[in-house]
């Protein structure tokens, strides 16, 4: 592309291109808001939800994430509340993604909600991943647990032992026992258009 | 996970199509286009499917989006591997300098150094950058990583050379405490002119430690027969006649003569011993662990100490071929003759080992008969001997005790000289060879005080044990009187 058309595509552009304007090239806020922008063209799958916290905090996101589709995993069918806490380095660090809603899984601990992903570690992770494809490495987590370094050593170790029935039926119970349940029961969000933000029960 | 799908091209393509047709027509994110663009563009379709894909993988924007120049230059485009991630220059260097930061900062905590190479994270091909080469910088970053890769063996050479320094010291002064002064003196002026005789003193504190474990054991017969040999092919050496000896000889007989003496102390006292020490062990524990067992081991630590002390001795015989080679022309001093003083030095490592070793082995036996039984312990406490059977502390022991052998060795020599009568100790020369008497040197008292403290010792040890056993026949519990609260004694 030519010099000459990509400063005629650049014009005055709304707020958040202001931003991006004033913090240089590669500023988290600017990256954040292409990221809004996408999601808004293009939801994630994995999610009910994925989006700022608040307007104001672009740095605080929360996301319900949606079980699997495939009716087999006993995950299916579940939602769970996230936090995610973008570091002010953004796409050269890893969000921090916690688990809000309890869920039984052998890589995340079932109290504090921290997650065992090695994508979201810094080694490994990589600008070119974004906060939905992450969602949807997540969402994988819950059918490919990893079980090297379980952060939930009980279930991992029925997982082991290949107790089918075992870690299969604890998960459904917890799956459905803890299940997000937000404002409208979900039912709020559909109505709201995706990637717009909106307090999902967070308070922190 | 790459970041760009190619759904996103649909709002790209109207973006672009709008723009081209009217620039001043509003976009579908409701901005203003730029209204000074009148170039013509290429045809829409075609730009709009490749410009979708145009997005850069850092910051998420696309061409379109790219600043416009006056306050902000728009930074170029770069493709930097085979894949289709493209991004802006400025965001792939500021990902690269972060990549290659040695350690990130608090929010990153990524561990390890920085990798030689920066990847590609979608094709794993290496993203090449391209700097001003200066070839100073070069030299410097080159040396900078070899040095940090020096820190381990370099931590490894100062511990080592540390502890040769010690070795060194420690020898040093157990040449001076052994020889006195003067000859002292001049064995190192000796030394000071050929660096591996003056380094060889490191070796005397590791021969006097090694002399005291098993693993010279081997060396002891051949030692001794060795440095004889080296004698007699040196020619003129070796008088067996002639009292008083030449201090290499002595030295190197020292091994032998502590062999000799652990044989003829096991002879004399090795059965007693064993019977006085069942005699102080708990009852339960008699007949637990076979007699003949504990007397191998204390035989077996006889030998093993005996071996050391050759060790000692063969560690100064590489010494003595040397010494022996250059002191030919200087034999004609006053005081004790140079070779001998330095046929000495060959077998200062010798002397304190032979007699560390003659001493080991006595707390070896001691040691062993107690250990063995597990009940043993308690006697050499109640012998008031601070011997521990607790391992690392005897091997504690063994090492201060090896290392103190020179001074005790000389210690004992100036108790002599002043217990001794003057005539004894007085310098004066031997008719026959003109050399001085046993007693009349320094070395020699060092030599003979360290032999007298070990056979003492072992004397003094033996005494304490067998006073030990016939008082343990005769203990009785005392009775307390509660009437006048006091124990009393128990007569039968």
């Amino acid at each position: 592309m030519s010099r000459a058309s990509s400063r005629a595509s650049a014009g005055p552009r709304d707020s958040r291109s202001s931003i991006n304007r004033a913090s240089g090239a590669a500023s988290p806020l600017k990256r954040l808001t292409n990221e809004v922008g996408d999601l808004r063209n293009n939801p994630s799958d994995a999610v009910l939800h994925l989006g700022p916290a608040s307007d104001e905090d672009l740095f605080r996101w929360e996301a319900v994430l949606k079980g699997p589709r495939d009716q087999t995993s006993p995950y299916c069918g579940g939602l769970w509340l996230l936090s995610i806490e973008i570091p002010p380095n953004y796409p050269l660090s890893p969000p921090k993604i916690r688990f809000v809603t309890p869920i039984c899984h052998p890589n995340v601990h079932f109290q504090t909600g921290e997650i065992c992903l090695t994508l979201l570690t810094s080694e490994h992770w990589a600008p070119s991943y974004t906060l939905s494809s992450t969602m949807s490495a997540l969402q994988m987590l819950l059918t490919e647990p990893g079980l090297e370094s379980p952060l939930n050593v009980d279930i991992a170790n029925l997982y082991r032992e290949d107790d089918a029935v075992g870690w299969e039926s604890l998960v459904r119970y917890w799956t459905a026992e803890k299940r997000w349940q937000g404002e409208g029961a979900a039912g709020f969000l559909s109505e709201r258009a995706p990637g717009t933000g909106g307090h999902l029960g967070i308070t922190q | 996970m790459a970041s760009n799908s190619p759904t996103t091209s649909e709002p790209i393509l109207i973006n672009h199509s709008t723009a081209d047709i009217t620039n001043d027509s509003t976009n579908t994110a409701g901005t203003d286009q730029a209204p000074t663009d009148n170039e013509p563009r290429p045809p829409p379709l075609s730009r709009a499917s490749t410009s979708a894909l145009e997005k850069c993988w850092i910051c998420l924007a696309s061409k379109d989006e790219d600043p416009p120049s006056p306050p902000n230059p728009p930074t170029p485009w770069r493709h930097p591997c085979s894949c289709s991630l493209q991004a802006h220059e400025s965001c792939l260097l500021d990902w690269i300098a972060d990549q290659e930061a040695p350690r990130s900062r608090s929010g990153g905590g990524r561990s390890g150094p920085s990798p030689d190479k920066i990847l590609c994270p979608q094709c794993r091909s290496e993203i090449k950058v391209q700097r001003p080469n200066d070839a100073l910088v070069n030299l410097c970053r080159r040396l900078d990583r070899q040095y940090s890769r020096l820190v381990l063996p370099g931590l490894a050479a100062a511990f080592t050379s540390t502890l040769v320094a010690g070795c060194w010291a420690h020898g040093h002064t157990a040449v001076y405490m052994i020889f006195g002064q003067t000859d002292a003196t001049k064995l190192y002026m000796y030394s000071l002119a050929r660096p591996g005789h003056n380094l060889a003193y490191a070796l005397i504190p590791i021969n006097l430690i090694f002399a005291r474990t098993r693993f010279a054991d081997f060396v002891l017969p051949s030692g001794t027969l060795f440095l004889l040999g080296t004698q007699l092919q040196d020619g003129l050496r070796i008088d067996w006649t002639m009292w008083p000896p030449l201090p290499s000889t002595v030295f190197a007989c020292l091994p032998a003569l502590s062999q000799f003496y652990n044989w003829t102390y096991e002879k004399a006292f090795g059965k007693l011993n064993k019977k006085w020490i069942d005699a102080v062990r708990p009852r339960r524990e008699e007949g637990y662990e076979g007699q003949e067992e504990n007397i191998a081991d204390i035989l077996n630590e006889q030998e093993a100490e005996l071996a050391e002390a050759n060790e000692g001795g063969d560690g100064g015989m590489v010494l003595e071929l040397e010494l022996n080679i250059g002191a030919v022309d200087e034999d004609d001093g006053d005081i004790p003759p140079f070779e001998e003083v330095q046929d000495a030095l060959n077998g200062a490592g010798g002397i304190a080992a032979a007699a560390a070793a003659a001493q080991a082995q006595q707390n070896n036996a001691n040691a062993n008969a107690g250990g063995n039984g597990g009940g043993g312990g308690h006697v050499h406490r109640l012998l008031g001997d601070n011997e521990l059977m607790d391992d690392t502390s005897s091997i504690g022991q063994t090492v201060i005790g090896a290392l103190l052998m020179p001074a005790v060795a000389s210690v004992t020599g100036e108790v002599l000289k002043m217990a001794l009568p003057a005539s004894w100790t007085n310098p004066t020369r031997n008719f026959m060879n003109g050399r001085f008497g046993l007693l009349s040197t320094k070395w020699g008292r060092s030599v003979v005080g360290g032999c007298l403290f070990v056979v003492m010792k072992d004397m003094l040890t033996l005494y304490c044990r067998w006073r030990l056993a016939e008082g343990h026949r005769k203990r009785r519990v005392m009775n307390y009187n509660k009437r006048e609260k006091v124990y009393e004694r128990v007569s039968d």
